[in-house]
């Protein structure tokens, strides 16, 4: 019998079951984004949909098939997602479980999907066809915004939820991720470096500009002069027929085209100056933007605040300033911003926090000798929350004729006061005393290169508790190269320990992920009951598993979403992998930071245990999958290992 | 009213039209001739005011249609049918059909004729459609309709045929329901009933063709095979 017969025969049917439709919608609404689509909408997806079934098994979808022409909705058992691991093995990357839809990326890019898709259990799938799917996207506007949202809708259904719960004080309207390009001066005024000063000012004042960009035959920046240059050498007195050159400031923030407002305003930030050149490919000048270019139109705050905190002019100030700093991360969350950009804020705000402080002291007790101020864990890694303990130490240099023991005298009581001026701003001080006033915390160099040759070469259980602390450092003020030589001679050192990187790597497996067999979740002990604990078992999986393969391939990376990257780029890590957890692990961050807004505004003594029975449905599935990626990731250490 | 137009059911005008638009039907080729991955097929499921097929009345049929081996969800049928005399009491707590759904529902010739149009040249399958079969195709005799030439899958017989495994202490509808961890919110209604039914029948269309079964005809085989080996070594 011909498809066109029963298709005539269709058309003079009756009208088709409502029952059966309706119990379908009812099946549909307990998901999104069928959950926020009217019910005529709903209504249309189901009519037009086919019911299919597949065995145990079965592929449902292949990169052979050519570009997707279907839109799946699993309606019972599930689909796997394959593909062929590095020793030719299928391994699952994904699982799409009752309610959850596929393929979205490869449906809307109208290409093959990537991922072999695999029924594991009886499963039925409804199923449109691109067309339907199409004519749906246009008629939903639910249905459109997630299915467009692809991928990454999950986390953006998240920052919803985090946006309607965040105090709204302090919102921008705009977004930190606007284009830089949008706010630059695109025909910035430039001067040769043998320009004389006066020639060099008569050029800004004309264009009517308060910068000038100092470049070489190529176009390329060497420096930049500012109106507040000007005045510093007007103070000085400088000649004003020097040449351009010995008055400018060198090496200008130089950030590629693509660059955002938010990078912008963090090497502001950052580094302390008011103009950040664009410059393209080729490294030649392309525009300037200024701080007020982005101030004006009063898209970011963070500049403002930075500033405020690098100039306050004492510690009362600065502990003020923290409001202002939570206000600013409250907002950031409102907006839905990633969880990686937040952290970077309230890093780079608790670094010049700390800075500010520490030249305050200066200001007071000036030690008199060659030092970095190291801070390790959480705040090495760039990965502090708003609430954290200290975690820092002094690695000096003596002068000449000066023995270890007398600088240290001279250092401690400046340290001692640095760590409780550092308390009164909001850092805890650090229960473990791992802090810089602690006598055996403030080395010299050869000092620190013994004490981490002991800690590698004598590890012992606790020593490896403390890598999380001292194996992730970076000098915050002070003598910044000699801290990274001696943090590159320890990496070197762990490279050629094998049997330390597999210490440390069965370490890193001691924090598993909260989930049973049956992807149930796990409670953790002690404590509250019936919660999880969203660092100790969400989080450290992830920062542990990441460090022991950075140092195994001597890459000097030090946050996890950068030590990540670095090993996909490195060829470790696979690229999908990759960025299946770096999505997890800033789902987990966001999470833990809702939590902890949730716990401030109630009053509540901030922890990291969440009892996941209070999250919505969509919530504690994204937090299942985040933890299923943690587990994906130690299998695969554990593979490295053979652990 | 005669014996004869008794026993040919409850004669009425309507009779010669009824006789004609089921001639005007598209005939159904042998299964022999029918390929199981592009045949129509059309879950059945009936409710009635009894169990007994040559006296109770037919109140309602849902059906789901499957073609190329997918369910067509816009496909369905569904009708409710009038009965000026049915006895409902006994099964009302069943199917939830009462007395005034069926006074409200269509002339029984008029829903069949729209049936037998609605499914067109295709396979029926029920479970335990020897049921089904009897109910619906009395039914339509009742009204002064011949019924035309169609083949039905018993899906009771289908299944553990081809589920071997899954074959021991399977016997209702409802224990093969959720051997494939399917569920049905409105159980003992036709057209809820039909949906599942044809649920599990997708299952055993794809199973067929795992199989290696090419037409109906095939899959009737191992049915036969099946029952047979059943009357030998009965469980």
């Amino acid at each position: 019998m011909s498809s066109e017969g029963t298709q005539a025969m269709r058309s003079t049917s009756t009208r088709t079951t409502g029952a059966n439709v309706r119990a379908l919608m009812e099946f549909l609404q307990a998901w999104a984004p069928f959950s926020q689509m009217e019910t005529a909408h709903l209504a249309a997806l189901v009519e037009c949909s086919e019911l299919h079934y597949f065995a145990d098994g079965e592929v449902v979808l292949r990169p052979e098939d050519g570009p997707a022409r279907r839109f799946w909705v699993v309606r019972q058992g599930r689909i796997r997602g394959e593909r062929s691991g590095s020793d030719g093995r299928a391994e699952t990357t994904f699982e799409i479980a009752r309610g959850e839809c596929f393929p979205l990326a490869a449906l809307l890019g109208e290409r093959p999907t990537r991922t072999l898709h695999r029924a594991v259990g009886d499963t039925f799938c409804l199923s449109i066809d691109r067309a339907d799917f199409a004519r749906l996207m246009t008629m939903s506007e639910p249905f459109r915004d997630y299915c467009l949202r692809g991928v990454s809708s999950l986390l953006d259904e998240v920052n919803r939820g985090i946006r309607r719960q965040a105090q709204q004080a302090v919102v921008d309207d705009a977004s930190l991720d606007q284009p830089l390009t949008r706010y630059a001066q695109r025909r910035p005024v430039t001067c040769a470096p043998d320009t004389p000063l006066r020639a060099a000012v008569q050029h800004m004042h004309e264009a009517n500009v308060g910068s000038i960009v100092v470049t070489d035959e190529q176009h390329k920046p060497l420096g930049i002069f500012t109106l507040r240059d000007l005045r510093a050498q007007v103070a000085a007195a400088v000649a004003m027929d020097a040449p351009i050159a010995s008055v400018m400031s060198h090496d200008p923030v130089c950030l590629p085209p693509d660059a955002t407002t938010f990078d912008a305003s963090l090497q502001m930030a950052a580094r302390h100056f008011a103009h950040v050149c664009l410059v393209d490919a080729g490294g030649a000048l392309a525009g300037v933007v200024s701080e007020r270019d982005l101030f004006s139109l009063q898209k970011v705050s963070l500049v403002r605040l930075t500033r405020t905190l690098g100039t306050a002019p004492d510690l009362a100030t600065l502990a003020s300033l923290r409001e202002d700093i939570r206000q600013l991360v409250d907002a950031m969350l409102a907006r839905g911003a990633a969880a990686r950009q937040v952290l970077r804020v309230i890093t780079t705000l608790n670094d010049v926090t700390v800075r500010r402080i520490i030249e305050l002291q200066r200001a007071k007790q000036d030690p008199g000798i060659r030092f970095a101020w190291l801070s390790f864990g959480s705040e090495a890694r760039q990965e502090q929350t708003l609430h954290t303990d200290q975690d820092n130490a002094i690695l000096f240099d003596p002068p000449a004729g000066m023995g270890n023991d007398e600088a240290r005298r001279r250092l401690l009581p400046f340290a001692q006061a640095v760590n409780a001026d550092m308390a009164q701003c909001g850092f805890a001080l650090c229960k473990g005393n791992i802090m810089a006033g602690n006598p055996e915390l403030c080395l010299s160099v050869e000092e620190w290169e013994a004490w981490y040759q002991r800690f590698i070469e004598s590890w012992t259980p606790k020593n490896l508790m403390y890598s999380a602390i001292f194996l992730d450092g970076r000098a915050l003020w002070g003598d910044t190269a000699m801290a990274d030589a001696l943090f590159a001679r320890v990496r070197t050192r762990i490279r050629a320990h094998s049997l330390f990187q597999r210490m440390m790597a069965g370490a890193a497996l001691e924090s598993r992920p909260p989930l049973n067999f049956f992807q149930g979740f796990v409670y953790a002990k002690g404590g509250e009951k019936h919660t999880i604990d969203l660092k100790v078992q969400g989080l450290t999986p992830f920062v542990d598993v990441a460090r022991v393969l950075c140092y195994a391939e001597n890459l000097p990376a030090v946050n996890t979403f950068e030590r990540l990257e670095a090993l996909r780029d490195a060829g470790r890590l696979d690229a999908n992998d990759v960025n299946a957890w770096l999505e997890a692990y800033g789902l987990l961050h966001l999470l833990r930071m809702r939590h902890h807004q949730e716990r401030m505004a109630s009053g509540q003594p901030l922890d990291n245990r969440l009892n996941p029975d209070t999250l919505n449905p969509l919530d504690a599935r994204i937090l299942r999958e985040s933890f299923r990626q943690a587990q994906r990731l130690q299998q695969s250490l554990a593979l490295a290992y053979q652990l | 009213m005669s014996w004869l137009t008794r026993l040919l059911g409850k004669s009425h005008a309507g009779d010669a039209s009824l006789q004609q638009a089921l001639a005007e039907l598209p005939p159904c080729p042998p299964p022999a001739q029918l390929a199981l991955a592009d045949t129509r097929f059309v879950v059945v499921d009936t409710e009635s005011t009894g169990l007994d097929v040559q006296k109770d009345k037919l109140l309602s049929i849902g059906a789901v249609a499957i073609e190329g081996g997918r369910l067509r969800v816009g496909d369905q049928f569904e009708a409710v049918l009038a009965h000026a005399d049915a006895d409902t009491r006994p099964t009302v707590l069943l199917h939830g059909i009462g007395a005034d759904a069926v006074r409200a529902g269509q002339a029984p010739a008029e829903a069949l004729l729209a049936f037998y149009r609605w499914s067109g040249p295709c396979v029926f399958i029920a479970f335990h459609a020897g049921f089904d079969r009897a109910l619906t195709e009395r039914s339509l005799r009742d009204v002064g309709g011949s019924v035309p030439q169609r083949s039905w899958l018993d899906l009771a017989v289908a299944l553990p045929a081809l589920y071997p495994a899954r074959r021991d202490k399977r016997r209702s509808l409802d224990d093969w329901t959720s051997a494939f961890g399917l569920y049905n919110p409105g159980r003992h209604q036709a057209a809820a009933d039909a949906f599942v039914t044809a649920e599990l029948a997708l299952a055993m269309l794809a199973a067929a063709r795992r199989n290696g079964l090419h037409s109906v005809a095939d899959l009737q085989r191992v049915m036969q095979d099946y029952q047979r080996l059943q009357q030998l070594h009965p469980r």
